[in-house]
């Protein structure tokens, strides 16, 4: 379980504050589950990529819910400053500097086991001390039903004065109906909106205490394993299933993994790390710089151009070649090793 | 005006170009006889896929900066400290992925252009002060000879020129008097022109993909020619096309422009000279800028002295030299042409210190000459087209008619497959179709482009090369070779009674793109497999139904007829419509 630090959350300003920290939070986790799923790219094992990809979707929706939210309360969303990349390996934004240091690196059961799972790890049942301590650790599930409570408790004290904290233009809001269904990502225009939002982001990444499936709200019936156990799912090879009778068993149909195609990439890769006449170089700043085109296309899409989100999808792709043409190209620095994708924030070709 | 008045900027530094080169063989396009292995790179003795089956067809400005300004009272500096603008960046998109380049066909891959490139100024603290979209254009006067020491499209140069339009400025209070003074004198469009050499193409070589560019940032004006300028065209004194075998092209084209305000001439040598190793200038004879004046004495009048021989001559000035004119050269030079010469001086024996002074022609004007804007076309069966064309005089436009004939035969190729048939019947006529220039020199080509059917049977359409010429000229013997249009003409619906489907229509289609660009078939989607274009039919309709000025639109190779692509986007939207 990632634990974050202690936040002040009592002010409309904290409560942006904490919702800039929740956008770099989902981002955060991007980086490391893109990589691994690049390295599993044309390898055979389709399957395990495209569970991964259904979390990378996911986490996308999760980021883009935590921006209209803090549009919507009239804050700005920052997706296009230098620290916005977290450095990996590192923690994950917000997170404790002791807790879980996550790295970008090939795919593999073992990094599955200890970074994606731990990153997605549902909270358990614990006592939640009346009067918090201001040093108090927060696991992410906590982090989010503190934002809920914060906006419940500003927005009620806005309404007792004949005002309210949602005074964002709501034009500048993202809403994506050709990948993402209305039921998951919707305008935020009130408290209730706003909570049902951000339930979204906690019941997929975690599931409940007692349920590993997550209906998402209203999505029509439709379950999703939440991330922690589609994780599981892949560590395990096996299907996540209801028992007969209750419970829950990893069963059929398999998950295999071959790791005979994996490519051989050199752990947390940095571009200047690589000498700057190698192609490895070369490859590794475009990869970069379009990662940091993609964050200012993305800083548009939720800065009042929200229509740049088709803009961004193309740069998606673009990263991928990139991602695979370093994949392709062996590591100067380090016999028997491939290059990797760094994702670091370059605003120089 | 043009990026040769003022106030102009250059501009020097690296390009990437990386174009997938399986569609290099005109044959790869047949599916028939597609081996796997035309996707593995060239090697020693197959040629496979050629240099780049990996390309993502992405054009990119890399590390260029902003090496000199020429303001609008002519003067010059190249001093940061003197303004802030020396040393900025030329940049292209940071927000959405990178312009393309991209062949008109496989049979005619000598007019590349560039679409969806975004063209920035950025000041050192990543500022973008200037920032538009450059209009689609392909490249001219490629030359083979350019760099002496290098082989085949390494030693070649060519030359881009085109308009920055939908122009954003940011120029706040900047405190670089040319940004102010170019916003001021042309805030809606502007004229850019670049040269690129030096490209490398080893695949297994760290700057691969990579070239050096060096080019020129100026006003520009609507009513004027967007491709090339309206200014005095100097033509190598043999013409390359005239050359000898085995006789090496010395030099290549060259324009200048007149600036009768501020009373100079102002030469682009950008793609004229020859380079050698490191890059190098590999030229030694002394030229001279002259006026010919024909039977006056002296014959040649001079200008200047075309000084190259600094070493950061070319990317320090990207090869645009600037002389005044006095006021008897102005007129002179008004109905004399211009000529390049090189000066020999020979002592007249070891006994004296005088020494005769010799003259041998490097340049001379075309003083009456012709020219298309675009010069490039991509068609849809029946669609009209429209060519603008000039004719000048002394760079100034006069009345004239100009002569046009179907010379795909001597242009296009490789084949098989079969090029120019069926011929376009309005420039196969027994009379040669012309068109006749106004006062100012200009006149637009109408015709209607005809359903060439499918004569390349595995390549959609045909093309066709139209050259063109003075009713007093001869295309083949007194013209720039690379002054001609270009045509492609897609099919429009066949005949059949088939109704277009998946398999019969669309499978073949998709495979030929899995086929010729693996990156994207191996890296994104395999377009081949219904299983995968039916899984991505939202994504796929979204990027096939983008203006082909969108650097997202597939085909990146733009080349889906109108037809193809209203049957593409209705069997996406039935895969969408059933959810």
């Amino acid at each position: 379980m990632v634990l974050l630090k202690h936040i002040q959350l009592e002010t409309l300003a904290d409560l942006r504050s904490a919702l800039q920290m929740s956008i770099e939070l989902e981002h955060a986790t991007i980086p490391p589950y893109l990589t691994a799923n690049f390295t599993l790219f044309n390898t055979g094992n389709d399957q395990i990529s495209d569970l991964i990809g259904s979390i990378l979707g996911e986490e996308m929706l999760h980021l883009s819910i935590a921006c209209n939210v803090l549009n919507a309360i009239g804050g700005k969303p920052v997706l296009n400053k230098p620290g916005f990349i977290p450095r990996y390996p590192g923690p994950l934004p917000g997170g404790v500097e002791t807790g879980l240091h996550v790295p970008l690196e090939k795919f593999s059961k073992d990094l599955v086991k200890k970074v994606f799972m731990v990153i997605e790890m549902p909270d358990k049942p614990i006592d939640i001390p009346s009067n918090e301590k201001a040093t108090k650790e927060m696991t992410i599930g906590e982090f989010y039903k503190k934002i809920q409570k914060t906006i419940v408790v500003l927005e009620t004290a806005a309404k007792a004065k004949g005002q309210t904290i949602f005074t964002g233009n709501q034009k500048e809001q993202m809403v994506y109906e050709r990948f993402y269904p209305s039921t998951l990502l919707f305008k935020i225009v009130d408290k209730d909106s706003a909570i049902k939002g951000i339930d979204i982001i906690i019941d997929q990444g975690e599931g409940s205490t007692t349920d590993p499936f997550v209906v998402t709200t209203d999505s029509g019936g439709a379950v999703e394993a939440a991330h922690y156990y589609r994780f599981e799912e892949i560590y395990e090879g096996k299907t996540l299933l209801p028992k007969t009778g209750g419970g829950y068993i990893f069963g059929e149909p398999l998950i295999p993994f071959d790791d005979k195609l994996i490519p051989n990439m050199w752990p947390n890769p940095k571009m200047n790390d690589y000498p700057k006449d190698s192609q490895a170089y070369i490859n590794s700043k475009f990869f970069n710089y379009n990662y940091t085109s993609l964050l200012n296309c993305l800083h548009q899409t939720f800065n009042g151009k929200p229509e740049q989100i088709n803009t961004a999808m193309g740069i998606m792709f673009s990263l991928r070649l990139y991602a695979l043409k370093l994949l392709a190209i062996p590591d100067p620095n380090h016999p028997g090793y491939v290059a990797g994708p760094s994702f670091e924030y370059v605003i120089a070709e | 005006m043009s990026y040769l008045n003022s106030p102009r900027l250059t501009f020097s530094g690296k390009f990437q170009a990386d174009p997938s080169t399986v569609n290099n063989d005109p044959t790869h396009f047949n599916n028939a006889t597609f081996d796997p292995s035309f996707q593995d790179y060239q090697t020693g003795n197959a040629l496979n896929g050629w240099w780049n089956p990996d390309g993502t067809g992405n054009w990119r400005f890399i590390g260029c900066t902003i090496t000199s300004v020429t303001y609008q009272d002519g003067t010059s500096t190249n001093d940061p400290l003197l303004d802030p603008i020396i040393g900025m960046s030329i940049m292209d998109t940071d927000s959405r992925t990178a312009g393309k380049i991209v062949d008109l066909d496989s049979q005619q891959q000598m007019v590349s252009e560039l679409w969806g490139l975004i063209v920035r100024i950025v000041s050192n603290d990543g500022t973008t002060l200037m920032k538009g979209d450059y209009e689609v254009a392909a490249f001219t006067n490629i030359w083979f000879g350019r760099s002496v020491d290098l082989s085949a499209d390494s030693a070649a140069a060519a030359s881009y020129q085109s308009i920055i339009k939908n122009i954003k400025w940011d120029t706040g209070i900047s405190n670089s008097r040319y940004i102010n003074e170019l916003k001021a004198v042309s805030a809606d469009q502007l004229s850019i022109q670049f040269t690129l050499d030096r490209y490398n193409d080893a695949n297994t070589d760290p700057s691969f993909t990579i070239g050096r560019i060096a080019g020129s940032i100026g006003p520009s004006s609507m009513n004027e020619p967007k491709h090339f300028v309206l200014g005095r065209q100097l033509f190598p004194h043999t013409l390359p096309q005239n050359l000898q075998p085995g006789q090496a092209q010395t030099c290549n084209y060259a324009v200048a422009l007149i600036d009768e305000q501020l009373k100079s001439v102002v030469l682009d040598f950008g793609n004229a000279l020859r380079f050698s190793t490191g890059g190098v200038v590999n030229e030694t004879r002394d030229l001279r800028l002259v006026i010919d004046t024909g039977t006056l004495t002296p014959a040649y009048q001079e200008i200047g002295k075309l000084n190259y021989s600094d070493p950061n001559w070319y990317l320090g000035t990207s090869g645009i030299f600037s002389f005044p004119l006095t006021d008897a050269q102005l007129d002179l030079v008004a109905n004399h042409p211009l000529a390049i010469v090189k000066v020999t001086n020979t002592p007249n024996n070891v006994f004296t210190t005088a020494s005769t002074i010799t003259y041998s022609p490097v340049y001379n004007e075309s003083i009456e000459y012709a020219s298309a804007d675009q010069f490039v076309f991509r068609l849809d069966a029946n669609d009209p087209c429209s060519i603008d064309f000039y004719t000048t005089k002394f760079g100034k436009g006069y009345a004239k008619t100009i002569q046009f004939q179907d010379d795909t035969a001597n242009m296009f190729g490789p084949t098989p497959p079969v090029v120019g048939v069926p011929a376009i019947p309005f420039f196969s006529g027994k009379k040669l179709a012309e068109i006749t220039t106004d006062s100012n020199g200009k006149a637009t080509l109408k015709f209607t482009a005809p359903d060439p059917g499918n004569p390349r049977v595995y390549i959609d359409g045909q093309v066709y090369a139209i050259s063109y010429n003075l009713s007093t000229q001869s295309f083949a013997t007194d013209c720039n070779q690379s002054n001609f249009i270009s045509l492609q003409i897609y099919s429009g619906p066949s005949a059949s009674d088939v109704v277009p489907g998946w398999d019969n229509f669309i499978q073949p289609i998709m495979q030929q793109y899995a086929n010729l660009y693996p990156l994207m078939s191996k890296g994104i989607f395999n377009l081949a497999d219904k299983a995968v274009v039916d899984a991505n039919a939202t994504i796929l309709q979204l990027v096939f139904s983008k203006d082909p000025t969108d650097s997202n639109y597939m085909p990146a190779t733009r080349d889906l007829s109108k037809y193809r692509k209203k049957i593409i986007l209705n069997y996406l939207q039935g895969i969408i419509d059933q959810g």
